[in-house]
């Protein structure tokens, strides 16, 4: 399944988009202490990431130029509903960082864009609540994307502050282990699930257990972010930017090799068997 | 109303000699890779005793397509008999129904990079010819039926199909006539 690179690039970069939007949001509306020049920054980062993840999205698609169509089945199918959200998604990011460049108003855009993103995670995940793959037929896709966007964006938020010299605070990271933690269980339950069901979905367990991939991602996406970040708080060094970035960096790349999992253990219906 | 038609697989007649799948290739000059239908083997114990079986299966024009769902360009649609047609033209090539689809129905041409499937020869039908695969098939197992009518034998589903629930497919099937074993006493 390497061949979804797009979409695990694009699925990825865009929950981590959301959650940095909320973040910063969050951040602007609870403590009020980000400068114009620091929001700025940050915000440009959210729109780069987002139109990365929106570029990437195409390599996906056999005839990339005709994207576009692709918002026309709005009624029936999430992928058109996806493509729609997201696009609005990031108009907002940009409009946002318009607002904050321009010094103007941004709290109601601020409102609105995290609104959309909280909605254009879950509808991301809907596009893969198919009843033809019954190990993702359930909460399962929407509850991961929506625990990347959790974990991804307040630390892609916490980075770009943390280049701006802003002060960041202990409860960021206290979210970010949160959630990091309940990533790490459900997707052992998801495992667990994939192992006690029929003969295909119990293979697939078996071999995404013994894969390479799992064991880097349980490493280097669960056990050394927690490591570090339980650390952080324990010796007070969250305004440390090594430690941010180094806790990012982790933590992306164990999401980039969540992802890749998640689209390699699609067990499909069989026909007779096969 | 419109007849709704659909086909008719008879697994009691099936060889497996994949001479539909054949003729549906023929007629399409599709790619190596491609193949619109399928001959599936049975499983040898399906039936009570063990006997071989096939099944051969192309798009189940459901009466509740999931690929025409998920499409987001609209290249699905449902004709009034029933027939569920794709548009090469209005396909971005995405695979979603790929996904969507339970009988793992449409394929990714590799070189037009579309999806594409049967379309229960739409065009041949239309002119009064029967499809392809219908044609071709030497022991005559597959025919297309109007699902409203009673055919007898006909079923909806048979061991190892996926849940007919779903979406509701309007193949019907004809169960293998498992042999009567003679035993004699030594």
């Amino acid at each position: 399944m390497m061949g979804e690179w797009a979409l695990v690039l694009f699925t990825v970069l865009s929950q981590m988009a959301a959650g940095a939007f909320i973040t910063l949001w969050v951040l602007d509306t609870v403590k009020g202490n980000i400068k114009e020049a620091t929001g700025t920054f940050v915000s440009q980062g959210i729109v780069l990431a987002m139109g990365l993840g929106l570029l990437t999205s195409l390599g996906h698609l056999g005839h990339p130029l005709e994207a576009y169509r692709a918002s026309a089945h709005f009624g029936t199918s999430w992928l058109s509903r996806e493509v729609i959200v997201f696009g609005l998604f990031f108009f907002l990011t940009v409009v946002y960082y318009w607002q904050w460049r321009t010094g103007g108003a941004r709290r109601l855009v601020g409102i609105i864009g995290s609104l959309v993103a909280l909605l254009a995670v879950p509808t991301s995940g809907m596009v893969y609540v198919l009843a033809a793959i019954p190990a993702w037929n359930n909460f399962g896709p929407i509850f991961f994307f929506l625990l990347t966007a959790f974990t991804l964006g307040p630390l892609y938020t916490a980075v770009l502050l943390t280049l701006e010299q802003y002060s960041l605070e202990k409860s960021l990271f206290q979210v970010v282990i949160a959630a990091l933690a309940c990533s790490c269980m459900s997707y052992v339950l998801y495992l667990s699930v994939l192992i006690s069901a029929g003969d295909v979905a119990a293979l697939t367990g078996w071999n995404t257990m013994l894969s390479i991939t799992f064991w880097l991602r349980l490493f280097i996406g669960w056990i050394a972010p927690l490591g570090i970040l339980g650390y952080i708080l324990a010796q007070q060094q969250w305004h440390s930017s090594r430690y941010v970035i180094l806790t990012f960096a982790l933590v992306l790349i164990g999401e980039l090799l969540g992802r890749e999992l998640f689209y390699a253990s699609a067990v499909a219906l069989t026909m007779f068997g096969l | 109303m419109a007849k709704k038609i659909g086909f008719l697989v008879n697994s009691d007649r099936c060889i497996g000699c994949h001479a539909c799948e054949l003729a549906c290739k023929n007629e399409y000059q599709q790619e190596p890779e491609i193949r619109w239908r399928k001959v599936y083997p049975l499983k040898e114990d399906s039936f009570g005793r063990v006997a071989r079986g096939f099944a051969s299966l192309a798009c189940n024009h459901c009466e509740d397509p999931a690929c025409l769902k998920a499409c987001p360009v609209i290249a699905y649609t449902k004709r009034e008999d029933g027939i569920v047609m794709h548009s090469k033209e209005r396909c971005i090539g995405c695979k979603n129904c790929m996904l969507a689809c339970p009988y793992k129905v449409p394929e990714f041409n590799k070189k037009t990079k579309k999806v594409e499937k049967c379309h229960m020869c739409a065009m041949r039908q239309d002119k009064g010819e029967k499809p392809a695969c219908v044609a071709g098939c030497p022991m005559e197992a597959i025919s297309v039926i109007d699902i409203a009518d009673d055919v007898a034998g006909a079923e909806r589903s048979l061991p190892g199909f996926p849940n007919a629930a779903i979406t509701n497919p309007t193949t019907r099937f004809i169960k293998p006539v498992v042999g009567r074993q003679v035993r004699r006493d030594a």
